[in-house]
């Protein structure tokens, strides 16, 4: 029996809400067990340095981490500008992971077509890249 | 399948959510506020886009959504741009001092 | 499925055909002149990158040129319009005409720019500039052929985010700042209107494209969603009639054109202007396909409203930025009776834009030649500088008559086919009206002129630059030349667009 995930794939027209839930369910494994995989890591690794590591607390150490900045004082403190540069920058080329999401999940349907178009559009999104870097968009000094 | 009943609940959510951008445009003065109910404003219209692509069953008006998204993203960065650069020139972002040009 | 909905079993019939996704030579051919202006936008950053901003503006202009004569095959042998690019965008035909006319405002804006740039002693700003004239080219030309809504959408959006950096690109200028910012913050806002109408058409039809849109039986959608129909097409007029700056959605045009570096505004009041009368224009013929419907006759209302309006609060203008911004509001009138008009009106539009960019860029033009400092934009402090610089009165007052619409410059052509088509759409007493406001407009268009070859010098507020640049004085004298054969032998130009426009069979069943 296919995924019946694929055979929505294949034919838009199959109403996908009225298959069985467990058929449903189907195609969420692979997030279930990524789910567990990520939270058993995140799990082990943050104990981790619990038991492995001799405790030596410093003023800097007990202070709560907050992006490297002095987390007491006015919260009208003004930031440097290089924040929201990058901040911005950030926000340009992050967005653009949205139209990768559907060309990966029909990546095998959409073949050297699909492709192109998107080495053509990650070509567009490098050619931005270089802009930024050679005008100095990323020097922090 | 959203069913016609519920499809006007949805309806009713995102165009109130429109409204409330408007008013907001319409009434506050400091301009990274106005901009934030621009932005409220596209994405009122992304929720009536999905509820139409749910209601249709029609990927088309989700991939609308992806671009409506992307397009605030850029419109967001360069406004942020504009107001930057009046910031340093103007010390305020009041839109109500932004009075140079009387006819 | 047991919805009985026909638009819904329609629109599942047209999923099963599978729409084969693969590159072919017609499918590069028929995108090329949008890629190319793409790719040369790219290459333009990339030289400014590098340093190499002082041969941006030759790039430019041969990326501008590349990209029309792809175009042109498919309009010098007049061919039928048809769908490409995945049933996205019109090419050939009345479209090519569209692109080239489109790049035609880019192009002819460039040399100019280079030159105020120069003169302004801001020639590192080259590189973006002309960037930005690329990309916004690119979306003035998928905003103008879309058949998507959402391509309509995303050109839009193309367009005026480019536009919106222009108009502040002077960062020190807070004038600029200024402009830049009232444009960007009510430019969102009219986007985010057009956005929530394009979202109620898909709401309604279940489709985006245009051209099945119009397959679908009007009647059936308003007994669907009766409350979406006429919000929806009040919504999109909203979107589009603020790019226009058509009279309640005019407020930001003075501001802007008074604040953005001047042969920009050029670019900015030409380009986006005719792609959005075109994209408005049809999208419009696609959702109302009945003839004599109550919204052509809000348009034509507005458009009127647009040259009472634009012409009367001109006359009051001393600074001729801002007299240029408010008489184009009321040219927005004049195309936009042409739109409200039909099929044959809309041909009309097309006509009166092309004539427009040509005024236009040349009026901005001639405008920033002499202009050093705030001061020298009020034409009262112009007396007397027609007689001391002969070649500037004369483009000048070429310019002034042609907006005026005298015979015969091309202005007055352009407006006469305007009125005709008007007359012909049953729009008399609009046409009637608008000849009338178009009587106003001659009385502040022939004051510059009066100021500036009957009145005494006044020499301690004259300009101080009379002299235009050789590298300009070229370009604007073409560009006056242009207008004057066009208003003595339009006949080349009109009939070659009915060719084209019989061939466009899309509008002709509309």
């Amino acid at each position: 029996m296919k995924n019946y995930f694929e055979q929505y794939l294949q034919n838009p027209c199959l109403n996908y809400n009225l298959a069985p839930f467990s058929k449903r369910m189907q195609e969420y494994y692979g997030a279930f067990i990524m789910i567990a995989i990520g939270l058993g890591l995140a799990l082990i690794l943050s104990n981790l340095q619990n038991i492995l590591i001799r405790k030596r607390f410093t003023e800097r150490k007990v202070m709560p981490y907050e992006s490297g900045m002095d987390p007491v004082g006015t919260a009208r403190d003004r930031f440097s500008i290089k924040f929201y540069l990058i901040a911005m920058l950030f926000i340009l080329f992050d967005i653009e992971i949205i139209f990768m999401y559907p060309w990966a999940v029909q990546y095998k349907q959409l073949g050297i077509f699909g492709f192109i178009e998107m080495f053509s559009f990650v070509l567009i999104l490098f050619v931005g890249y270089i802009y930024v870097v050679k005008k100095g968009g990323l020097d922090w000094n | 399948m959203l069913v016609q009943e519920y499809l006007y609940g949805y309806l009713a959510i995102s165009i109130a959510l429109f409204v409330i951008g408007m008013i907001g445009v319409l009434t506050r003065k400091n301009a990274i506020i106005v901009f934030m109910c621009v932005e409220l404003m596209l994405n009122a219209v992304n929720l009536f886009l999905v509820t139409f692509s749910r209601y249709y069953n029609d990927p088309a008006g989700s991939m609308f959504v992806f671009f409506v998204m992307c397009v605030a993203a850029a419109e967001a960065v360069v406004g942020l741009a504009i107001i930057i650069a009046l910031f340093r020139n103007k010390q305020d972002i009041d839109i109500n001092n932004f009075n140079l040009f009387k006819w | 499925m047991q919805n009985q909905n026909p638009i819904l079993i329609s629109l599942s019939e047209l999923k099963i055909k599978k729409i084969i996704m693969e590159f072919n030579s017609q499918f590069i051919l028929d995108t090329l002149p949008a890629l190319s202006l793409l790719g040369f936008g790219l290459i333009v950053m990339l030289l400014d990158a590098f340093k190499n901003e002082k041969i941006t503006s030759v790039v430019t202009i041969l990326g501008i040129l590349i990209s029309m004569l792809l175009a042109v095959p498919g309009v010098v042998i007049p061919e039928e319009i048809r769908l490409t690019f995945y049933n996205q965008i019109y090419t050939g035909g009345l479209a090519g005409l569209i692109h080239i006319l489109l790049c035609l405002s880019g192009l002819l804006s460039v040399p100019f720019i280079t030159d105020y740039l120069q003169k302004n002693n801001q020639t590192h700003l080259q590189g973006e500039i002309f960037s930005l004239i690329l990309f916004s080219s690119v979306g003035m030309n998928l905003l103008a052929t879309a058949n998507d809504l959402m391509m309509t959408f995303i050109g839009l959006e193309i367009m005026s985010v480019s536009l919106y950096i222009l108009a502040g690109s002077f960062k020190k200028d807070l004038r600029s700042n200024e402009a830049s910012l009232k444009y960007f913050l009510l430019g969102a806002f009219a986007s985010a209107f057009l956005l929530l109408g394009i979202s109620m058409v898909y709401g309604m039809t279940g489709t985006t494209m245009l051209d099945r849109i119009t397959t679908i039986d009007p009647n059936l959608i308003k007994d669907k969603f009766p409350v979406l129909f006429y919000p929806a097409i009040a919504l999109i007029a909203i979107g589009f009639l603020f790019k226009l700056s058509a009279f309640p959605f005019h407020v930001w045009t003075p501001d802007v054109y008074t604040g953005a570096p001047t042969p920009l505004v050029g670019f900015m009041a030409t380009g986006s202007k005719m792609a959005s009368v075109i994209a408005f224009g049809f999208i419009l013929n696609s959702l109302l396909p009945q003839s004599g419907d109550k919204l052509s006759q809000v348009i034509a209302i507005l458009a009127l409203l647009s040259m009472i309006y634009g012409n009367i609060v001109a006359a009051q203008q001393q600074n001729i930025k801002r007299l240029l911004a408010y008489s184009s509001i009321s040219h927005t009138g004049y195309m936009l009776l042409g739109v409200a008009g039909g099929p044959e009106g809309y041909k009309a539009a097309i006509f009166y834009m092309l004539i427009y960019t040509f005024m236009t860029i040349a009026a901005f033009a001639l405008i920033s030649s002499i202009e050093n400092k705030e001061e020298d934009l009020n034409y009262q402090n112009w007396s007397g500088l027609g007689v001391k610089n002969i070649a500037f009165g004369l483009i000048m007052s070429i310019l002034m008559f042609s907006l005026a619409g005298f015979p015969p410059f091309a202005g007055f052509i352009g407006k006469y086919f305007v009125f005709l088509s008007a007359v012909k759409g049953g729009f008399v007493v609009h046409a009637v009206i608008g000849i009338l406001t178009s009587v106003v407009g001659a009385y502040y268009y022939l004051k510059v002129l009066v100021t500036m070859f009957f009145e005494k010098p006044k020499d301690n507020i004259q300009p101080k630059t009379l002299k235009i640049r050789k590298n300009i004085l070229i370009p604007i004298m073409v560009l006056a030349l242009i207008i004057v054969i066009i208003g003595i032998i339009p006949a080349p130009i009109s009939s070659y667009l009915d060719i084209l426009y019989g061939k466009a069979g899309f509008l002709a069943k509309l």
